[in-house]
């Protein structure tokens, strides 16, 4: 610690009440503390995200921290002395202040995770912290954006759609064991986040069972000109399977397998076939092979086909030249319409409207067939409005046309469709928020619901994130009286105190939905009451104000920076797989920049996307152990493993070299075993026991008290001379 | 948040409760099977939005406690003296909406807990469901609209980890029962292939996890503990001690009219694997917390966590407020509980006594499809077959 400490005034402490929180003596903050706040603490960050709840009349009013509204022009000098002393009550080592928005509290955070550890908020915060420790150098931890400030190296696991269109491209049989697979983590609204999806027990059981079904269902003579040859089978096939040529040791391994229904049960089973790698070169940009995957998963939602695999091997997609021209090839493809519709369907949620339940009593005339048509709709309205027409995403918002079906359209009570699909819509209809698939998701089972969709707008246009409601809070609205209208009913949400703070960012801009019944049919009133649309948005950077109806909604959020960044996002998580700050943040404000310059069309945004550099490279430590095939152990000058000696005698002329990554409460060790002999041997290593063992492979495994014996698997036990293998395993302590 | 209760009593008490659904021929046999040991098992039960307080809870005291007629457990009535109601077991201050899910079974707790972020259900699989072909075994009821997420997931391997249920009984009954039946000769050699397609495969991940930092070596780590895990399922001979039931007819698994079908063949099948050994831990999830299922086949017009709203409440004539007390998920689970903020259902209703008596826990679909009222629902589930396992 500093050891320059100097009581405060005492104004400026205040008592911690959490158990097990204590209020160190503090030291005086660092110069410019004050500026730093108001700059960096309390306008980016609590103004927005925290004063909400945390406010006098918010649902967080009984916290610690009750801040001054925005409003208030004296608002960061009276918030300063009271954030500066939750920013210096400590739990363990770690301040509150850090602890509670980012859900690392052990009493969690009732408004949720609100800044992750690592976020730049979160970094922000963290400096602020270390001010009020006189730490007041840069925080060498702390991350800004730069050009190129890229993802991790990542393996994507495909979704369950993903899976399925790639076994039906790989394999030309039909597919829908992805579909039976659990269903994908959803992380921020996209099914196809790199981090969450993982293969569990369950899903590799499953994978499993649909390998081997698929095998038996692909007619070989289809595949390959040479399913009679396994090595020739595994080659060619292969190549596709796992999107990359196979090296050497892959082949000898599949071959082995001896015919080509094996081969093709694991190949579907293998983490080459299962995962996209995003890794990259020791210089992080990815190798052409992997921008052949992403661009295709991106856009097609599937493998890639011949004409990508062809730029990969050619080397030419090492360019970013031609990354952009086979993006503009694929947008064509009709299969791009596949990718579109996942997308959609995630951003607005209207692929959950198949599960959607109504009031059958209530709205008869929703069947299944009009759901369906629903989202039928508004994918081809999303698909034909900004791939096929290359249009805007005001396009999006203020088109006075749709793509609805004869029923559909008389569900609106809209002209049938003219040749070209068209249905007319007016003003009062326009863009996509007027559609049936998004009126009737955003609503709830017997009416309209002016929370829900005025959180649609929040959370999916404006792209804030909405706390669940706190526990505690009595949720129960009053009677039902039917003397009041809907807006007179939501109002109690905007007198009752703790709902408002929350329920003000959702139910003004719901209002201005009013015009649209549960299932999105026009009404004319409001059960015998007259429509009132008027609306208003609050608390966004740039698009704050009143509105009327639909029309004034879509056309404020057309024009809206707020409204046009969050769209990028939308398609920075979708199109990268990620939803984690900084990248997100850094790579949709580049996105946003290189769209506006492309003229906002969707051409420019896709364009945008794939020669960002968070398209075409990796950050982050590249695996510190040898790669199959290389024979000799690879030094890691980076990392921090240290090499250990082997502590078994190794037979005569086998050398093992071992290596240990070691994160304290366990270890890995990846051993390799060479044969110096001059002639074939068969191998073991015996190792002294530390801790147990959790997962080894490429090894068999013997266990006693006082040795762990490993001896090789039959494709790795027999060494040639001058041959290795590796294998490895982890224990921990 | 420990219960009164020592482990093993619990334990007693569920695998006990079982024999209080109407499968007791079926469960007589595997019960007794390893020499007269009393079987162990756990039935993990959720049903989210909160229960309806005054009919849940029985009256009397600790041990000479009775259900009153027309309670939720009064079906259970015949074996209250092998049962233990749990009651008032703490949310340990985190939110019972969406993470309360989360929350529920880890009791939140992280790697450094006995648990090791474990759901309580998955933990007692890693003590007693090893010898069993599935360690566990998670169903659901149309949970997973909205994808995977801490709101729709309750069981954990690890913090964060989700074992995820099985919405469909078909592939669960395929999960189960589908290898039953094959040759032996057959078995061999597939068993045989899939150890051989195995081996290749940990390979591939070994070499995958030499290219990669530590953030991936986990996400690999995790696949290959999978694939040991598969490797003992995939490749080992089925021993069950009975024969495949019929497979389940195929339903729409979103369209919440089969709510109840789907539940009820979920609960059949969790029965069966129970009584069949094999498994020992099993879970059955409805929907999830803050859950917007509708019973319209009670006749019941708003989402169950909905408010109010207009017509539904006219039209059944009952100006009341609809929402069952507590928040979600005041789950009735055999290992958790009810919320601790729970209001006693007073005024606030009539209709939503009725509601939720016939929520979740009624599975007669033929007293309730057409628009009965609630109540003689509610006798038809009191005879249904499957009931909620008491906690």
């Amino acid at each position: 610690m500093n050891p320059h400490r100097l009581l405060l005034a005492a104004s400026l402490l205040v008592q911690a009440c959490g158990g097990g929180e204590e209020t160190p003596p503090i030291v005086e903050p660092c110069a410019g503390d004050f500026t730093y706040f108001e700059t960096k603490v309390w306008q980016p960050i609590l103004s927005v995200k925290c004063v909400g709840c945390h406010n006098e009349q918010g649902i967080a009013r009984g916290s610690r921290l009750v801040l001054a509204a925005p409003s208030d022009p004296d608002a960061a000098r009276k918030n300063y002395p009271v954030v500066r002393a939750i920013a210096d009550t400590k739990l363990g080592e770690q301040s509150v202040f850090l602890l509670r928005p980012s859900m690392t509290h052990p009493d969690g955070h009732p408004g949720g995770n609100l800044l992750p550890v690592g976020s730049a908020g979160y970094q922000a915060l963290a400096t602020f912290v270390r001010h009020g420790e006189g730490r007041c150098g840069p925080d060498v931890t702390a991350k800004s954006c730069t050009e190129t400030t890229v993802g991790a190296r990542v393996l994507r696991r495909l979704s369950r759609s993903e899976y399925d269109a790639t076994v039906e491209d790989l394999l030309g049989v039909p597919s829908a064991h992805g579909q039976a697979l659990p269903p994908d983590v959803v992380v921020g609204g996209f099914d196809n986040n790199g981090a969450a999806l993982r293969v569990g027990p369950i899903v590799a059981e499953k994978l499993g069972v649909a390998a081997e079904a698929l095998a038996a269902a692909t007619p070989l003579a289809k595949l390959t000109s040479c399913a009679d040859d396994v090595t020739c089978f595994v080659k060619t096939f292969g190549k596709r399977a796992f999107r990359r040529p196979l090296q050497d040791g892959e082949i000898a391994r599949y071959a082995k397998l001896g015919d080509a229904k094996t081969v093709i049960a694991a190949m579907l089973q293998s983490p080459a076939f299962l995962y996209r790698p995003e890794i990259g070169k020791s210089d992080a940009t990815l190798d052409p092979w992997e921008v052949a995957s992403e661009l295709s998963y991106l856009l097609t939602g599937t493998m890639p086909d011949a004409a990508l695999f062809a730029a990969a091997e050619t080397g030419k997609l090492a360019t970013r030249d031609e990354v952009v021209a086979q993006a503009r090839r694929l947008l064509k493809d009709p299969r791009a319409a596949r990718a579109m519709a996942r997308f959609t369907g995630q951003w607005l949620y209207v692929d959950r409207l198949g599960a959607v339940a109504k009031d059958p009593a209530t709205y008869p005339e929703l069947t299944t067939d009009l759901k369906s048509a629903m989202v039928a709709e508004t994918q081809a309205f999303v698909d034909r409005t900004l791939r096929v027409g290359n249009g805007t995403f005001r396009d999006l918002l203020l088109a006075e046309h749709t793509f609805a079906s004869p029923t559909l359209a008389a569900h609106y009570g809209l002209a049938a469709p003219g040749d070209d699909g068209k249905v007319a819509t007016g003003p009062l209809r326009r863009g996509v928020l007027g559609q049936g698939s998004v009126l009737t998701v955003h609503a709830v089972a017997a009416s309209s619901s002016p929370i829900h969709r005025g959180k649609l707008v929040r959370e999916r246009f404006l792209c804030q994130k909405l706390p669940p409601p706190p526990p505690g809070v009595v949720v129960q609205l009053p009677p039902f009286d039917p003397s009041k209208s809907t807006r007179e009913r939501f109002a109690e949400h905007s007198k009752n105190e703790p709902c408002k703070s929350c329920h003000r960012l959702m139910d003004p801009i719901g209002f201005g939905f009013e015009a649209f019944d549960g299932i999105g049919r026009a009404r004319k009133d409001d059960h015998g009451h007259p429509l009132d649309t008027k609306g208003e948005i609050v608390s966004t950077d740039h698009t704050d104000g009143a509105f009327d109806g639909l029309e004034g909604l879509a056309g404020k959020l057309a024009d809206s920076p707020d409204a046009q960044r969050c769209f990028a996002l939308q398609w920075v998580r979708y199109g990268y797989g990620v939803d984690d700050e900084p990248e997100t943040q850094c790579a949709t404000d580049r996105v946003t920049t290189a769209w506006a310059k492309g003229g906002m069309t969707f051409e420019a945004l896709v364009l945008a996307l794939v020669s960002d550099p968070s398209f075409l490279a990796r950050q982050g430590d590249l695996g510190g152990t040898p790669v199959p095939d290389a024979g000799v152990p690879a030094d890691d000058a980076g990392a921090s493993d240290a090499a250990v000696e082997d502590t078994a005698p190794p037979a005569d002329a086998l050398v093992v070299t071992s290596k240990r990554d070691d994160y304290g409460t366990g270890y890995c060790d990846y051993v390799t075993v060479k044969n110096t002999g001059a002639s074939a041997r068969t191998w073991s290593v015996v190792r002294s026991p530390e801790g147990a063992i959790t997962s080894s492979w490429k090894s068999k495994l013997v266990t006693t008290a006082t040795a762990w014996t490993f001896t090789g698997e039959s494709y790795n036990a027999s060494l040639e001379p001058g041959a290795s293998t590796d294998f490895g395993y982890c224990a921990k302590r | 948040m420990a219960p009164p209760l020592a482990r093993r009593q619990l334990l007693l008490g569920l695998g006990a409760s079982l024999l209080a659904a109407p499968f007791t021929s079926l469960l007589r046999t595997p019960a007794r099977a390893d020499g007269g040991k009393r079987a162990r098992r756990l039935l993990v039960f959720f049903s989210p939005n909160g229960t309806v307080h005054g009919r849940w809870r029985p009256t009397g005291g600790e041990k000479d406690f009775a259900f009153a007629k027309g309670s939720i457990l009064e079906p259970l009535a015949a074996r209250k003296s092998d049962l233990v109601v749990l009651d008032g077991v703490d949310f340990k201050g985190f939110d019972n909406h969406e993470p309360g899910m989360n929350g529920m079974l880890t009791g939140q707790g992280t790697l450094t807990h006995e648990g090791r972020g474990a759901s309580v259900d998955q933990y007692i699989a890693s003590k007693i469901g090893a010898g069993t072909r599935f360690p566990s075994l998670e169903l659901g009821v149309q949970t997973s609209a909205w994808g995977g997420s801490r709101q729709t997931r309750m069981c954990y391997s690890a913090p964060d980890t989700f074992v995820p249920p099985e919405d469909s009984p078909k592939n669960a009954w395929t999960r189960l029962f589908g290898d039953l039946g094959k040759k032996p000769g057959e078995v061999d050699a597939l068993l045989a292939r899939r150890k051989s397609v195995l081996d290749v495969v940990r390979a591939d991940l070994a070499d995958l996890r030499a290219r990669v930092g530590a953030t991936e070596q986990h996400k690999l780590d995790d696949h290959l503990d999978a694939i040991r895990a598969v490797e003992k399922t995939l490749t080992t001979p089925v021993a069950a001690s009975c024969a495949a039931p019929l497979a389940p007819i195929d339903l729409a698994l979103q369209d919440h009219k089969n709510f109840p079908a789907i539940g009820r063949a979920q609960s059949d099948l969790a029965v069966l694997a129970l009584a069949c050994g094999l498994t020992n831990v099993a879970s059955i999830q409805w929907t999830h917390t803050v859950s917007p299922t509708v019973f319209s086949w009670l006749g019941i017009g708003d989402g169950h966590h909905e408010p109010p709203t207009s017509r539904t409440r006219t039209r059944r004539g009952s100006p009341t407020s609809s929402r069952p007390s507590g928040g979600s998920p005041s789950s009735s689970s055999t290992c958790s509980t009810s919320s601790p903020r729970s209001r006693s259902p007073t005024a606030a209703a009539r209709c939503s006594t009725r509601r939720s008596s016939c929520g979740p826990r009624s599975s007669v679909t033929v007293d309730c499809t057409t628009r009965s009222r609630c109540h003689s629902c509610s006798r038809g589930a009191r005879g249904a077959r499957s009931g909620p396992v008491a906690t």
